[in-house]
């Protein structure tokens, strides 16, 4: 069996010769080894307030590709992560609050003790999500930026380069598509 | 939205959010001609623009969601020293509430634990952690839901385990007992005893809402979360990562919570006022409607509350026992009286918005009618200024006289503590009804002269006088100072000596925990005030028998 960073490295330099094919096959990996990691900070992290969703993604580059692939490479892989990323970390929170509305008691949790909105400042991942996806709907390069940005970790200069648009576009861009999901947020 | 029309959006914003205000109306006059719907929404985006950058909404979302990830499930069973979980009440951004009990089947005890997510910051954030903790388990009133306990788990989560409260939040309990307006104002009065209180203790509790005030099936009210806001994110730290602890949806926050500038008892004002408007009307004064948060934001700054007579008019939900005529009047004015935008403007405490709605009851005439006592003050300070330092040097003088009676005429005990206590009421009631706010250093140096005197008091064995006056020196300082002045740790360890000496030993600890903290992690503090707060405090945990703390803390000198 191959080893998994020769396999990653072949499907990225496949994808990058325009296999879709390849992008199927390399989503899933992306998607478990994230997982994996994250899941394992569970353990080593946790009194780590900020488990940075930039170094999750490092780590499993490191673990799927490894340290020899030039940037070209690299930056695909980013690409890639920064989508799983979101997945992983949407995927996460859904299945959280499935749990947490099922219950019996879900009903009376606001009637009993309900001290738990404290936490109000949180913005919702899955709201973030939806919002993201209504975005894109109109503006696809813009909300590919936010993901890039925010759930990759992706500089401008590293986002320009991939997608072929200066690094001013991406400031433009990622500045409209913000304003938009903070209104659409906090209409909410 | 089409992605043309979108595109469109985008130019007209990057070109417009390079203009001056002026400019830029003129730009989109122009280039919107014949489509208000289009200047609308490039206003939108260009409001949120600043908003959207400072907010770091996105980075937070993510992280919040990747620390998710990273936490444990917790599951019922579970033991938190020697509680067993139940199950899960809610959860929420801060962590997850449990019911609990008792595992170890001492008692059948029901309590809530709050699990506090992501653990510590650093150590400094757990030691305030438990200094308030200790703080807040010393307040014990029937209406306020007591803090039990609290630790760390083995795995560095910490927790908070309170007094658990089958009750449902105050407005939905009036609405459902449909309460008449007499009911309301009287579970109102005792609302504003608990939270009057917790504020003689110096504790403020910050996140007053519908929520956090449950009325059980017997119909006592009880506060929960008292001082919890604070525990979470404690310190001097807490107002610069103001962002984290500042309500996303902030309909019940003060506008000094929203300005990110400080909070006091008067804080807690607002949000009674708040409170009483809402089990008047039936509606919250800025509307429940589900207004984005920049203009919930803007409302609470700007805008002044409707009365609740004319919102309770105009709302069809208002609550079947209440007819507007009744709230004109007393009742308008007293929730405008709570409900103003600066603090100074309000009533001075809870306890003087509680009176007020009794002399409402009784049918006495309410102050908050009549013209405000402290409005008049500051302006009549503002045109007198030399008139008004002598009133408040006569607070100096007052103090002066009531330590000489009670310190010189010895061999008149009674007759001396009598005077004594009198000019001390005196003194109380100048301090607590002088609610303009003072400025820093006059309340710097009344503080010292109520100090001076409390510890000629302490130095003659008057204990209880000594506590007295060094509490109206905490109480002056209060709202004027940081919670780290070296003035103020100096008046708490006066209390907290004093306190000891009367062989209250935990009132005591709290306040010359505090004291010392303070002190020793203040460079500049004077080694003489350091001194005494590490004296009293290893004497106070020797006499309590902990003779380790002790021997610790004298170590540190």
């Amino acid at each position: 069996m191959e080893a998994p960073e020769g396999a990653v490295t072949r499907l990225l330099d496949q994808w990058r010769d325009g296999s879709d094919d390849a992008l199927n096959e390399l989503m899933p990996l992306v998607y478990s080894e994230l997982h994996r990691i994250a899941e394992r900070h569970l353990v080593n992290e946790r009194e780590s307030p900020t488990l940075q969703a930039t170094m999750l993604i490092h780590e499993a580059y490191m673990k799927l590709v490894g340290a020899n692939v030039e940037w070209e490479g690299r930056k695909h892989f980013l690409a890639i992560a920064s989508k799983n990323m979101r997945r992983v970390l949407v995927d996460h929170a859904r299945s959280r609050s499935r749990v947490k509305r099922g219950g019996p008691d879900a009903v009376s949790v606001t009637l009993t003790n309900a001290i738990a909105d404290q936490g109000s400042d949180q913005v919702d991942i899955i709201a973030v999500d939806v919002a993201l996806e209504k975005l894109a709907a109109f503006d696809k390069r813009g909300a590919e930026i936010v993901e890039m940005h925010f759930f990759g970790g992706l500089t401008y200069d590293e986002i320009a380069e991939l997608m072929d648009i200066s690094a001013a576009t991406v400031h433009r861009d990622l500045r409209t598509a913000r304003s938009w999901l903070y209104n659409e947020l906090k209409a909410d | 939205m089409k992605p043309e029309r979108w595109r469109r959006i985008q130019l007209l914003f990057e070109r417009a959010v390079e203009l001056d205000a002026a400019s830029r109306a003129r730009y989109l006059d122009e280039a919107c001609r014949g489509d208000p719907h289009l200047r609308d929404e490039v206003n939108a985006l260009l409001r949120a623009e600043d908003a959207a950058g400072k907010d770091e909404f996105l980075d937070r979302a993510v992280r919040d969601a990747a620390r998710d990830f990273a936490q444990k499930d917790i599951s019922a069973g579970e033991r938190f020293d020697e509680y067993r979980l139940v199950r899960e009440l809610g959860s929420g951004g801060m962590g997850a509430v449990w019911l609990a009990e008792r595992a170890d089947g001492e008692y059948s005890a029901l309590v809530a634990i709050k699990l506090v997510r992501g653990g510590f910051a650093n150590s400094e954030v757990e030691r305030r952690f438990r200094v308030e903790r200790q703080i807040l388990a010393d307040l014990a009133h029937p209406n306020i839901a007591r803090l039990i306990d609290g630790g760390t788990a083995d795995d560095g989560m910490p927790y908070i385990v309170m007094e658990f409260v089958d009750g449902k939040p105050i407005t939905l309990w009036a609405r459902d007992a449909e309460l008449s307006l007499e009911q309301r104002l009287t579970l109102f009065r005792t609302v504003c005893d608990a939270v009057q209180h917790a504020h003689r203790s110096l504790i403020v509790h910050r996140d007053l809402k519908p929520p956090n005030i449950l009325v059980a099936p017997d119909g006592v009210p009880k506060l929960v979360d008292f001082g919890i806001a604070k525990m979470l994110a404690p310190g001097p730290g807490a107002f610069q990562t103001v962002s984290m602890v500042r309500p996303m949806t902030p309909w019940y926050a003060s506008p000094e919570q929203i300005a990110g500038d400080r909070i006091t008892v008067a804080t807690d004002v607002y949000a009674l006022g708040l409170l009483l408007f809402e089990l008047l009307t039936g509606r919250h004064p800025f509307g429940g409607d589900r207004a984005a948060f920049l203009e919930v934001r803007r409302r609470i700054l700007e805008e002044t509350p409707p009365l609740p007579s004319e919102a309770a008019a105009a709302f069809e939900g208002r609550p079947p026992g209440i007819l507007p005529r009744n709230l004109k009047g007393d009742l308008d004015a007293i929730v405008m009286r709570a409900l103003q935008r600066q603090p100074e403007h309000r009533y001075a405490s809870a306890a003087e918005l509680g009176e007020d709605i009794r002399r409402f009851i009784d049918g006495e005439p309410v102050l908050a009618r009549g013209p405000s006592w402290a409005y008049q003050a500051s302006r009549f300070a503002r045109r007198y200024t030399a008139p008004v330092t002598i009133a408040g040097s006569a607070i100096v003088l007052l103090v002066a006289l009531a330590t000489f009676w009670a310190v010189r005429l010895v061999d008149q005990r009674d007759l001396a503590r009598s005077r004594a206590d009198r000019l001390a009421q005196a003194v109380a009631v100048l301090a607590g009804h002088d609610s303009t706010p003072p400025s820093q250093e006059r309340a710097l140096d009344d503080a010292d002269a109520l100090l001076a005197a409390a510890t000629t008091l302490l130095d003659n064995a008057r204990y209880p006088e000594a506590e007295d006056v060094a509490r109206s020196a905490v109480a002056t300082l209060g709202s004027a100072v940081s919670p780290s002045n070296p003035v103020l740790a100096h008046a708490l360890a006066v209390v907290g000596r004093a306190l000891a000496q009367q062989g209250r030993l935990d009132d005591a600890e709290p306040f010359l925990v505090r004291a010392f903290d303070t002190l020793s992690a203040d460079d500049a503090a004077d080694p003489d005030l350091l001194r005494d707060a590490r004296n009293w405090l290893a004497d106070l945990l020797a006499a309590a028998g902990r003779s380790a703390a002790a021997d610790s803390v004298r170590a540190t000198g």
